[in-house]
C-alpha cells in the first residue's frame, strides 16, 4: 500500500483536464501520474458536478465507471456551501484574488462537493484554491505532493473500496 | 433468560434523559414503558419481515446499564439494520407504513410517546444507531430531491419492492423501486451502481426515504481511458489549451 497517497480525493477542474487532456506537459505529466497511481492503489476518485460545468463539457454522458465517480452538487452539498463558504466569503476570496467572481463560485460549489463526499483532499494545480479550500477545512495538495512515494502524509485511514472485485 | 456473556448483544432499544439533569438508570427508569417500546420494536420488525417473506427471530434479553437498553440477539445483524431503519422511519411518519402495519405504527408510536418528556429513545444494531423520534405533526417541510450517486445494493426483494443500499457518500439507506429495477438490482448485489433517486433527507442530511428511478451497473474497462475518452469527445477545446489555469480563469495574465 502506498502510504503517500490518501483513500479518497476529490479532483479539481484543472487536474481533471490535465490528467485526462492528453497534452504532454509537465502537469499533465504529474495529473497522469497521480490518477494512474490512486487507481492502482485503488483510491477512490471523485470529479465534483460543476467541474463538468466549468470545463463547459458538451452533452456527452459521463463514463461510469469504477473508483472514478461524479460527485453530484446536492442538497447536503448546498448546506455545506452555505456553513463553510458562504456568499460574503466567496466575495472576499474575489477581492482577494482579483479573478472573476464565476471562478469563486466554481471553486467553492467544488470545494463544498470535495467535503460532502468525504473526500480526504483537494487535489489541485491552483495554489490559491488550495489555500480557499483548507480555509474550509478540506486538506489540498498539488498533486506532485501525493505522487511522491517518498513522502509520508497522516491521512486517516477508511476501508477499502466494498466494490472492487 | 440473558444473553450468553460471550456473544454480546446486536439489537438494543435505549433509553437516556434529553438533558444531563434526567438521567435514566436501571434503578430510575419507567420500566414498564421501556420494555413495551422494546417488544412493540420488535414486534414491529418481526412483522415487517414476514410481510416480505423473511424471518427475523430475536433470542434472549439482557438489560443494560449505562443509559438503560434493552437488549436481544437478532437471527440476522443485516435484516434487524434494515427493519429497525425502516420502523423508525414510518414512526417519524416520513412514509406510510405497509399494508396491516398500520395500527401498529399507531400503538408503538404511543408507546413511545408515552416514555415521556426529557426522554430520548434510540435503537442500535451491532454500531448502527438511530434516533426513534415521533414528531407532534408532521414535518411541514419536507424536501424532495432528485440526485445521483455510487451506491452498492445489499438486498432488493419484498412485496412492495424495496433495495437496501450502502454508500460512501450515505451510509446505508432503503429505497423503493418498481419491480424491474428492484430485479435489475438483485442482479447486481454487491456491486456498485450509479443510482439515481428521489429522495428525502432528515435535519441530518440522512437519506430516510425515496424511490430509485434509475440504476446503472459500472461499466467495464479502464476507467482513466473511458475519462480521457470522455473529454476528449466532450471539451475537445481543452486539446489546444496551453495554459489551463489561465484558460480557467484563474490567471489574467
Amino acid at each position: 500500500m502506498n502510504e503517500s497517497l490518501p483513500f479518497s480525493a476529490i479532483l479539481d477542474s484543472s487536474v481533471v483536464i490535465a490528467a485526462f487532456g492528453g497534452r504532454f506537459e509537465e502537469n499533465s505529466r504529474i495529473c497522469a501520474e497521480f490518477v494512474s497511481k490512486m487507481r492502482a492503489e485503488r483510491r477512490r476518485l471523485w470529479i465534483a458536478a460543476p467541474t463538468l460545468a466549468e470545463i463547459n463539457a458538451r452533452p456527452f454522458p459521463t463514463p461510469i465507471v469504477e473508483g472514478i465517480a461524479v460527485v453530484s452538487f446536492d442538497r447536503p452539498a448546498a448546506l455545506i456551501l452555505a456553513e463553510k463558504m458562504p456568499h460574503e466569503c466567496v466575495r472576499q476570496f474575489r477581492d482577494e484574488g482579483g479573478a472573476p467572481m464565476s471562478y469563486y463560485k466554481f471553486d467553492s460549489l467544488i470545494v463544498a462537493c470535495g467535503l460532502r463526499c468525504k473526500a480526504e483532499c483537494l487535489v489541485s494545480l491552483d495554489e490559491r484554491q488550495r489555500h480557499r479550500s483548507e480555509r474550509a477545512g478540506l486538506k489540498a495538495f498539488h498533486p506532485s505532493e501525493l505522487a511522491d512515494r517518498q513522502r509520508s502524509l497522516p491521512f486517516n485511514e477508511e476501508p477499502m473500496l466494498k466494490s472492487v472485485p | 433468560m440473558g444473553a450468553s456473556p460471550n456473544k454480546p448483544t446486536d439489537f438494543f432499544v435505549e433509553m437516556k434523559g434529553e438533558k444531563s439533569s434526567d438521567v435514566v438508570t436501571p434503578q430510575t427508569v419507567d420500566g414498564a414503558a421501556l420494555l413495551q417500546i422494546a417488544a412493540g420494536y420488535v414486534d414491529f420488525m418481526q412483522a415487517l419481515a414476514r410481510g416480505e417473506g423473511e424471518e427475523l427471530a430475536f433470542t434472549g434479553i439482557e438489560i443494560r446499564s449505562g443509559s438503560v437498553c434493552v437488549a436481544s440477539n437478532p437471527s440476522s445483524t443485516r435484516l434487524a439494520r434494515e427493519y429497525a431503519d425502516r420502523t423508525a422511519g414510518y414512526l417519524e411518519g416520513v412514509e406510510e407504513p405497509p399494508r396491516g402495519l398500520e395500527s401498529r405504527t399507531h400503538n408503538l408510536g404511543l408507546a413511545v410517546k408515552a416514555a415521556g418528556l426529557g426522554k430520548l429513545i434510540y435503537v442500535n444494531v451491532a454500531g448502527w444507531r438511530r434516533p426513534v423520534r415521533i414528531p407532534e405533526t408532521k414535518a411541514p417541510e419536507v424536501f424532495w430531491e432528485l440526485t445521483s450517486f455510487r451506491a452498492t445494493p445489499i438486498r432488493a426483494g419484498g412485496k412492495e419492492p424495496r433495495v437496501r443500499f450502502e454508500s460512501v457518500t450515505d451510509g446505508e439507506f432503503s429505497l423503493r423501486a418498481d419491480a424491474e429495477i428492484a430485479r435489475k438490482l438483485g442482479g447486481l448485489l454487491y456491486q456498485e451502481v450509479e443510482v439515481t433517486a428521489n429522495v428525502l433527507r432528515d435535519a441530518d442530511g440522512a437519506i430516510r426515504a425515496g424511490r430509485v428511478e434509475d440504476a446503472i451497473p459500472l461499466a467495464e474497462g479502464d476507467p482513466i481511458a473511458a475519462w480521457r475518452e470522455w473529454l476528449q469527445q466532450a471539451a475537445p477545446r481543452w486539446a489546444d489549451v496551453d495554459d489551463i489555469e489561465k484558460e480557467l480563469g484563474r490567471r489574467d495574465e
